[in-house]
């Protein structure tokens, strides 16, 4: 076969495909005897299962190819099994049902599918550098663009030094903050408190530019939100290239050394990506998971796997920030587009469209902040949502000759994924069709839902797991998706009805919280909380008094069981817990020194920010809290030691020594940019960040851990809920005393 | 009477003449005691349990047309519940709607046995209905009309109907021939066939291969589904002295009053027949009438007359087109007293096509309809395939909690639905789905069972009586057959027990032979012939009946001992592999432990019989070995002709034809368990559908399906990584 192939040159070799696809497709769909696609499909498993193991050795990629072309043949017997046989019903309302639950299959087996071709071959491109570039390259000038609304001056001090120390030549450079917090219509605002508040911002801001060297822009009206601001911004600079940074995206110093020469060298370059690296956990984790530090975050998924496999079939898209983008091209498109309220994507898909090219740096080079809470987790999402789905109805970018079939196919994956409310909600409902009202939704037997429905779910894991194992582990996904699901759901509702309606919603980023509190969405999960628990007394029931469909109930309760488990875990991810530090520390693995009294104490710093540090001493003396000294370290960015003066804000005594909380005593701006480049310059302490949690998770641990945590949800909302009550009771006692 | 004194002996003597005169045979002349079990008219083979204040069960008792029946007898065994109340309940038994006797409930005896007679005239012809029904109290008050406490139990097994019966005084015509073998009372169950010793099966113009087969299944396709001993004999007759006693129909002696069939042409027949008889075939020839017993005598009691048929022509041909004549008449006349042909696949059937009119049934308690679905034995569909029944049907107001109907395929339930709208409710077009993996190859049965609760008040009373509950089932009501193809996996004597596939197909006329390696065993391999065709609800034209193998090819259903079994079809067995796969350790241990030891052991040389079956016969059904086409082979075998022929007797009463399954049964008496297993490969067979046959072979060979996927998913993934490989050169070459 492989001579063969070798023999046949070009696109004559393709014509082999054409006996095997209609043979491949009757194999599809032709019916056959539950015991018989039992068999078939254990051994289709069992050949997938060795294929995986396979997939790191020489022949790996074949091995890989032939996995997904199984594993989708499991998927689309399910499918047409599910079509052509279990879908019958009595009654319009339950059809209806039943329906509904099929097309949420349909969904997310598309989804499925697709994810199987955009990821088949993942591109891993060479790292270029300007060192790589001919020696007599003329430079294309940066303006680096860091557009505000409301986030912290901090925070946008940092970002602009960060963005300010980027290792590329100063005449060429230069750094714009784009305030949109203190425009015309801001300070005008007829709220006097608003407007005042406005204007101290833009004094403040401004001073802020003019003392790190960066320049101010605002404009005089908030139009068209984030993109309005950077077209705004597009009238006054007029750099070759223009460099989005988001207000808490810190730039590491050789970001633009690895982007800009993409654009030297292909003059059809509109954009180079590069990923976003979260250097805080975001609400799930931090309030259920706790596994910042070993699990993969959430979008390392996307930003490790899916944006590498896009940019195999050129369809790596715009992510609004940590990303290069040519002036040229975007003034051919009338600058950003603002359609949507997901400008990014879009201006993406319109450039594309016109034939240009996108390239994805898989090199974490830009950090920045995941939301805090659940409320600004949500809110991003809803805009995400909404802003893809107005794309989908908008552009319909399916049927836009302007792009070639895979980067059609690779959009609609895109968007498409974010329909995924519908059928993770109809997935949450489905079984309490069937427990409270007796819903015949699924009319499969025992034997049938083993060799169909199991094969299914078991091989459509082990794809996801060759996929997207590294960078996702088992289950987590289900939780993040149930969680957002069902505001989405209303959410893509809304622009289903009038699809220009959406407006841009800031992401609240950098929040503190002072004390526990249950999140104010929390609601419809305890609805579901509910449903559910009474789901498992209907099921109970329909159990021991209907032995003639016991089998379903069987069946359904495990799966009603399976949600139940999902919800239990987001209510421990409601749960917002306490955060005081405002700016996040960064956890590494570095060694420095203490200068004090003329000592020099050996340490390892174990996490960092621009502002502070915690480190480990493991010398036997203890330094006082209040206590002024030297940390001195080296930097990979700066490329030379550095020396921050500190003091010690908090001291914890260990049994190997004493670890000590740093504050910085930065008291010029030289120290401050020191800080910063140290903190955030290095790309390669993000790259051994992600590295260390980038590990396969089995299936069964992750299970472990998932159901490990499901209790805690429970005894921390009862016990809040209890402290609220009784300290309501005691206020209320309280007041009675005071007023007898 | 060695102690009566001689003076009273004489006048003794006289009266117990006169009583031996009074119930001699010569009062009855011409009727037979009978007595049959209420079991047998009725699928309930043990007790029947009547629940609630009011419930009655009807019993069907079908009466031949050609017979009389008088002195009919009811014995019945039945028991109650001892919480009834003496003077409010009682039991009445009604015959064709006529009260026959009420019988009261006597709490000291809740054991009781009732006999009562059956006026005479009130017996009819065709189906005679008995109805038992019961009214059960148990308190004055507040009752409970579902009460635990309301029962009566009739044990169908021990309660009989005896009767004396006698042929109708009439003179018989053909088509009396379907009273004559009708499957109720007075039905001919056995049917002796008689040609002549001259006429052999072995010539190329012999006509008993053709004939036999088509008459044997004309007469039990009009015994219904009840079993026809069909016996064979020749007759050797000569002379003037043996016509007389064939013309009294005294031939075969020991079975004077069984029904004969005389068979042969006209040159054949003058041995035996009148002159004045034989004058009359002309050509194709027919006559049905009753035999003439020469009258009583001393040395020989009056015999009773037995009915004849003559199946005649002048040639062989001439007898062939008579036998299929008879046939046609039968097939024609029959087909309403059967339940109708086999469903077609995409066929649509109103319940009135399925012998279902439209029914209304009233009362509380609980109530069933049923609907019978022959399916062929080569219906091929997926296992995920639907019927669609579409029902039409109605209940009416007042129905109370608890009322549901409840629908059965083969005794599963496949749907339920609560009656709960309190004026009643008429559906049209109510839409259920059968899966069709529940349908199986012979009758189904689709049954809708009906709970019926009157509503229920507080008070004294707390429910109605519900005599104004009523629900209906229309005949437009109908079922949709899924999608399916003339395809079956063989061995499978399940299938052939139930449709007699595949020797008889519902899509064509297959050429089959039945093959006697002595003709002791014609008789045996004729009854089996009528009972496939009872199966199958049609007779395979194209089978042939032969006492050699000869002309190997088609499906042979083969009869022989061990002994005498043909060498040649197990020529193949010689191979140690194929000896394995066909006698598998498995059926030869358990052939074992049951005390036997196979029926052959193949060696070299080809089957040597080692030791007798003992008791046991043997079937076996395979694939026909050294054949190109898919045909079927079909082995039945005992040590002796006598026992195998007594076996197979046995084996088409139902209690053991309903057992057969696998490809390989023993059995013993109707007594003992049927023994079956699977010791043979599946095959397929049917002609028509490639592609269906292709998904049957895959589903059934899931390796070649493993096989063809992976070829095609090796070859996309090689193109596909040649193409990804391009793609990724071209990419990184950018």
């Amino acid at each position: 076969m492989k001579q063969l192939l070798a023999r046949l040159q070009g696109p004559a070799a393709n014509w082999l495909l054409v006996p095997f696809i209609p043979v491949f497709l009757f194999l599809v769909f032709f019916p056959a005897d539950a015991s018989a696609q039992l068999l078939v499909a254990s051994s289709l498993l069992l050949l997938m299962w060795y294929g995986m193991t396979a997939t790191e050795g020489p022949r790996g990629q074949l091995f890989r190819i032939l996995v997904l072309i199984i594993g989708a043949y499991i998927t689309l017997r399910y499918i047409a099994w599910r079509g052509m046989y279990t879908i019958s019903a009595a009654e319009w309302s339950v059809l209806l049902m039943a329906l509904a639950l099929y097309l949420a299959e349909i969904y997310s087996s598309t989804i499925h599918l697709l994810g199987c071709l955009v990821n088949v071959s993942p591109l891993k491109r060479r790292l270029l550098s300007l060192a790589d570039l001919p020696s007599d390259t003329v430079l294309p000038s940066v303006d680096v663009l860091v557009p505000s609304y409301n986030e912290d001056p901090e925070m946008l001090e940092i970002t602009l030094r960060a963005a300010l120390q980027l290792n590329y030549p100063r005449e060429k450079l230069a750094v714009y903050l784009l305030d949109d917090g203190g425009t015309d219509q801001k300070l005008s605002n007829p709220d006097p408190r608003l407007a005042e508040q406005a204007r101290q911002r833009r004094i403040s801001l401004q001073a802020l530019c003019e003392r790190v060297g960066a320049h101010y822009l605002t404009r005089p009206r908030n139009e068209h939100a984030k993109a309005g601001n950077l077209n705004h911004a597009l009238q006054f600079v007029h750099g070759d290239l223009i460099a989005v940074l988001d207000a808490d995206h810190v730039p590491t110093v050789d970001f633009l050394n690895h982007t800009v020469p993409w654009m030297v060298r292909d003059e059809d370059v509109f954009l180079v990506q590069t990923p976003h690296f979260m250097i805080n956990p975001d609400p799930i984790d931090r309030n259920l998971l706790r596994s910042f530090r070993r699990m993969p975050s959430e979008n390392e998924m996307f930003y490790s796997t899916i944006q590498r496999g896009l940019d195999f079939w050129s369809a790596s898209f715009f992510c609004g920030s940590a990303a290069l983008l040519r002036r040229r091209h975007l003034d051919e498109v009338g600058g950003i587009s603002g359609d949507s309220i997901t400008e990014d994507a879009e201006t993406a898909y319109q450039l594309h469209s016109k034939g240009y090219r996108s390239i994805y740096v898989d090199k974490p080079m830009v950090a920045g902040l995941a939301p805090e809470t659940f409320t600004a987790f949500v809110t991003q999402r809803m805009r995400w949502a909404q802003g893809m789905i107005q794309i989908l109805l908008l552009k319909r970018p399916f049927f836009d000759n302007g792009l070639n079939w895979h980067q059609r196919l690779g959009y609609m994956s895109t968007i498409l994924f974010w329909l995924f409310p519908f059928a993770r909600t109809v997935f949450l409902l489905a079984p309490l069709a069937y427990l409270y009202f007796g819903a015949q939704i699924y009319n499969a037997t025992l034997p049938e839902i083993i060799a169909y429905t199991l094969p299914h779910l078991i091989a459509s894991y082990m794809v996801s797991s060759m996929l997207f194992g590294r960078t996702r582990w088992p289950l987590i996904s289900e939780l993040y998706e149930l969680m957002q699901s069902l505001f989405s759901l209303m959410a893509i509702i809304q622009v289903f009805i009038n699809p220009r309606k959406p407006s841009f919603m800031v992401t609240p980023k950098g929040d503190t919280m002072e004390d526990d509190f249950i999140s104010p969405l929390s609601k419809p999960f305890y609805i579901l909380f509910v449903l559910m628990s009474l789901g498992f007394l209907f099921g109970l029931e329909k159990l021991i008094n209907d032995p003639m469909t016991r089998e379903m109930t069987m069946i359904v309760l495990l799966w009603n069981a399976f949600n139940f488990v999902t919800v239990v875990a987001a209510l421990g991810a409601l749960f917002e817990r306490r955060q005081t530090r405002e700016a996040p520390r960064i956890p590494v693995n570095e060694t420095g020194y203490i200068l004090h009294d003329e000592q020099q104490l050996p340490c390892e710093i174990t996490d960092l920010s621009a502002h502070g540090c915690r480190l480990l001493c493991k010398d036997a003396s203890v330094l006082p809290v209040g206590q002024n000294l030297q940390l001195q370290s080296y930097s990979q960015a700066l490329g030379h030691k550095v020396i921050l003066p500190a003091m010690i804000r908090a001291v914890r005594q260990k049994s190997y020594g004493c670890e000590y909380g740093l504050q910085f005593q930065l008291d010029s701006e030289a120290l401050r940019n020191q800080a910063v480049a140290f903190a955030f310059g290095d790309t390669k302490r993000w790259e051994f960040f992600q590295m260390r949690r980038s590990r396969p998770m089995p299936f069964g641990k992750a299970a472990r851990i998932i159901l490990s945590l499901i209790w805690y949800p429970i005894t921390l909302h009862t016990r809040f809920v209890y402290q609220t009550l009784m300290e309501r009771v005691a206020r209320s006692g309280l007041k009675e005393s005071t007023h007898a | 009477m060695p102690n009566t004194p001689p003076t009273l002996r004489r006048p003794l003597v006289g009266v117990l003449i006169l009583l031996a005169l009074l119930i001699s045979p010569l009062a009855d002349a011409g009727f037979v005691d009978k007595s049959s079990r209420l079991s047998e008219f009725t699928p309930h083979s043990g007790p029947i349990r009547l629940h609630g204040v009011a419930e009655n069960f009807d019993l069907y008792i079908p009466l031949a047309d050609t017979s009389e029946i008088k002195d009919g007898w009811l014995d019945l065994s039945l028991s109650r519940s001892i919480a009834l109340q003496a003077e409010r309940s009682s039991f009445r038994i009604m015959f064709n709607e006529t009260t026959l006797a009420q019988i009261p409930f006597n709490p000291d005896q809740p054991m009781a046995h009732a006999r009562l007679r059956i006026p005479d005239a009130l017996w009819r012809k065709g189906f005679n209905k008995l109805t038992l029904s019961v009214i059960q109290h148990y308190v004055y008050r507040y009752e409970d009309p579902n009460a635990p406490e309301l029962w009566t139990e009739i044990d169908l097994y021990n309660s009989s109907l005896s009767y004396k019966l006698a042929a109708a005084d009439q003179g018989l015509r053909l088509q009396d021939l379907g009273g004559i073998f009708s499957p109720g009372i007075g039905g001919q169950a056995t049917v002796l066939m008689l040609s002549s010793a001259a006429a052999d099966f072995s010539s190329a113009d012999a006509h008993l291969p053709t004939s036999l087969p088509l008459l044997a299944q004309a007469l039990a396709l009009h015994r219904n589904y009840a079993p026809l001993n069909i016996q064979h004999a020749a007759w050797q007759a000569n002379t003037a002295d043996d016509r007389t006693a064939f013309e009294a129909g005294a031939y075969h002696a020991e079975a004077a009053d069984t029904a004969h069939l005389l068979i042969g042409t006209r040159a054949e027949l003058s041995s035996v027949l009148p002159n004045g008889l034989l004058e009359r075939i002309q050509g194709p020839f027919l006559q049905l009438a009753y035999t003439k017993p020469p009258k009583a005598s001393a040395e020989q009691p009056q015999q009773v007359p037995a009915a004849r048929l003559i199946v005649s022509g002048n040639t062989p041909e001439e007898v062939i087109q008579a036998a299929q004549m008879l046939l046609d008449t039968t097939e024609g006349h029959s087909t309403p007293a059967l339940p109708g042909h086999f469903l077609q696949p995409q066929g649509r059937y109103s319940f009135a096509e399925l012998g279902r009119n439209t029914v209304t049934l009233g009362g509380a308690g609980n109530k069933r309809v049923g609907v019978k679905l022959p399916i062929s034995g080569e219906f091929h569909t997926h296992e995920s395939a639907q019927a669609e029944l579409l029902l039409d049907f109605a209940y009416g107001a007042g129905v109370g909690m608890g009322s549901v109907m409840s629908v059965f395929l083969n005794g599963e339930f496949v749907h339920g639905l609560k009656l709960g709208q309190e004026h009643g409710a008429a559906f049209r077009n109510y839409r259920i789905e059968l899966p069709a993996r529940k349908l199986l190859p012979g009758i189904n049965t689709l049954d809708f069972d009906f709970t019926m609760r009157p509503e229920t008040f507080p008070g004294e009373y707390p429910t109605m009586p519900g005599s104004h509950l009523l629900v209906q089932i229309l005949d437009s009501s109908s079922i949709r057959m899924p999608k399916a193809s003339p395809l079956a996996v063989l061995p499978d004597l399940a299938s052939f027990s139930a449709t007699g596939f595949p020797y008889i197909a519902q899509s064509n006329h297959a050429a089959a032979r039945l093959v006697v390696t002595d003709q002791a065993l014609m008789g045996a391999a004729l009854s089996l012939s009528g009972k496939l065709a009872q199966q199958a609800q049609r007779a395979n034209t194209e089978l042939r009946v032969l006492d050699q193998l000869a002309n190997p090819g088609g499906n042979m259903i083969l009869l022989s001992t061990p002994a005498a079994m043909p060498e040649e079809l197990f020529s193949e067995w010689s191979a140690a592999l194929q000896r394995s796969k066909r006698w598998s350790l498995r059926a030869l241990n358990q052939i074992r432990t049951e005390g036997l030891l196979s029926l052959a052991n193949a060696s070299e040389s080809g089957i040597i019989h080692e030791q007798g079956l003992d008791k046991q016969a043997v079937m076996l059904a395979m694939r026909y070995p050294g054949q190109m086409d898919t045909h079927t082979l079909t082995i039945l075998s005992a040590d002796s002709h006598a026992l195998l022929t007594q076996r197979v007797q046995s084996l088409l009463q139902p209690q053991l034809w309903n057992q057969l399954h696998g490809d390989l049964v023993s059995w013993e008496g109707l007594g003992k368990p049927l023994l079956g297993m699977r010791v043979n490969n599946f095959y397929e067979v049917g002609e028509q559908a490639r592609w269906d046959r292709i998904m049957l072979s895959l589903s059934n060979n899931p390796w070649y399906w493993i096989l063809a996927l992976l070829l095609s998913a090796v070859l996309m993934a090689l193109l596909a990584r040649r193409y990804l490989r391009r793609h990724e050169a071209a990419k990184l070459a950018e």
